[in-house]
């Protein structure tokens, strides 16, 4: 069996872009689980919240 | 290069999530389930006494952190007129500031609320593995898991153990100042400390290198918000320095487990390809 690998060479601006799509989706999920105030957020994430240390009540 | 980051961090951070939820169970739990117990304790002894004195203090901030609570150990009187080192802040707030408002859902204890903590410690893990491989990927060198480590070490110091230096992990019931402050100087503490490192670990010339030490510091020189009366209501000093400890290690097995998957899952081909 013949396995082609395509090695397609990244620039940088392709993995600032990526890099950069990572970061603010990381950053809303964190915002939700770790800062949002929505009280059912609040709640549901509260211990977790604890643990790690955010800033909670 | 976007599936890739999103494979790792996926898989990293769910699996994180789980192992520091496990973690959790051994110490940081059990403590928060104590803590609540003197929470609700102090609840029920500050509605009797708003039932009992001025209704203008009923709701919102107390005026001042001390008096208006029973202590059982009696730091009360005793520290209420010592200076403190941090006592920069807004010194109105007191435990009373919880709005716990009884109406809003909660998940029952036992098996949902611990599914919901699972849930959180997912979103947790992928949100911050996301973090994590996005500067992977922009050093753009090739990793290996060993690397991997580090850089969850270097993420443990940037968002667990150098915001705890000035803002210590809380138990519920702690008294502290107000939310929104605390949580725009965890965020430039956090924010600060990762550039930081980057720049002391990646810049070169020492100028990079004092830029990514000035943006360390300037959070902890500017001080993090605080109150006059640090732990007030009836939440004992041991309990909320054994949920420090036990809060920043279980952080520390976190960041570890994290760095050392992301580092692994982002092995599998050289960065340089797609």
């Amino acid at each position: 069996m013949t396995t082609a690998t395509k090695t397609v060479s990244l620039g940088i601006s392709q993995r600032i872009a990526a890099a950069a799509v990572a970061m603010v989706l990381g950053g809303v999920l964190l915002y939700g689980a770790g800062f949002a105030s929505a009280n059912t957020l609040h709640n549901a994430a509260h211990d977790g919240r604890h643990a790690f240390a955010f800033p909670c009540h | 290069m976007i599936q890739r980051i999103l494979f790792a961090a996926i898989f990293a951070g769910v699996l994180g999530g789980v192992f520091v939820s496990a973690a959790q169970h051994l110490k940081v739990t059990p403590l928060i389930l104590e803590a609540e117990t003197y929470e609700e304790m102090d609840a029920a002894t500050t509605a009797s006494q708003t039932l009992a004195t001025a209704p203008e203090t009923a709701s919102g901030t107390l005026a001042t952190a001390a008096p208006d609570h029973d202590h059982a150990h009696d730091h009360a009187g005793a520290t209420a007129n010592t200076t403190h080192d941090h006592d920069h802040g807004d010194a109105t707030t007191t435990a009373s500031d919880h709005h716990h408002d009884e109406n809003a859902w909660a998940p029952q204890d036992g098996f949902e609320r611990i599914s919901y903590t699972l849930l959180a410690n997912i979103v947790i893990g992928v949100g911050y593995a996301l973090l994590l491989c996005a500067g992977i990927v922009l050093r753009g060198k090739d990793i290996t898991i060993r690397q991997g480590l580090m850089w969850g070490v270097c993420g443990f110091l940037a968002f667990s153990l150098l915001p705890s230096l000035g803002l210590p992990p809380e138990l519920p019931g702690s008294v502290s100042a107000p939310l929104e402050a605390r949580q725009i100087w965890w965020l430039s503490a956090a924010i600060g400390g990762a550039a930081g490192l980057a720049l002391i670990a990646f810049g070169r010339g020492w100028i990079y290198k004092l830029v990514g030490l000035v943006a360390i510091v300037t959070p902890h020189l500017y001080g993090a918000p605080h109150v006059a009366e640090a732990l007030g209501g009836s939440l004992p000093a041991e309990l909320a320095a054994e949920f420090a400890i036990a809060s920043i290690i279980t952080s520390a097995g976190f960041w570890l487990v994290l760095g050392g998957l992301s580092g692994a899952f982002l092995a599998r081909k050289p960065l340089s390809q797609a």
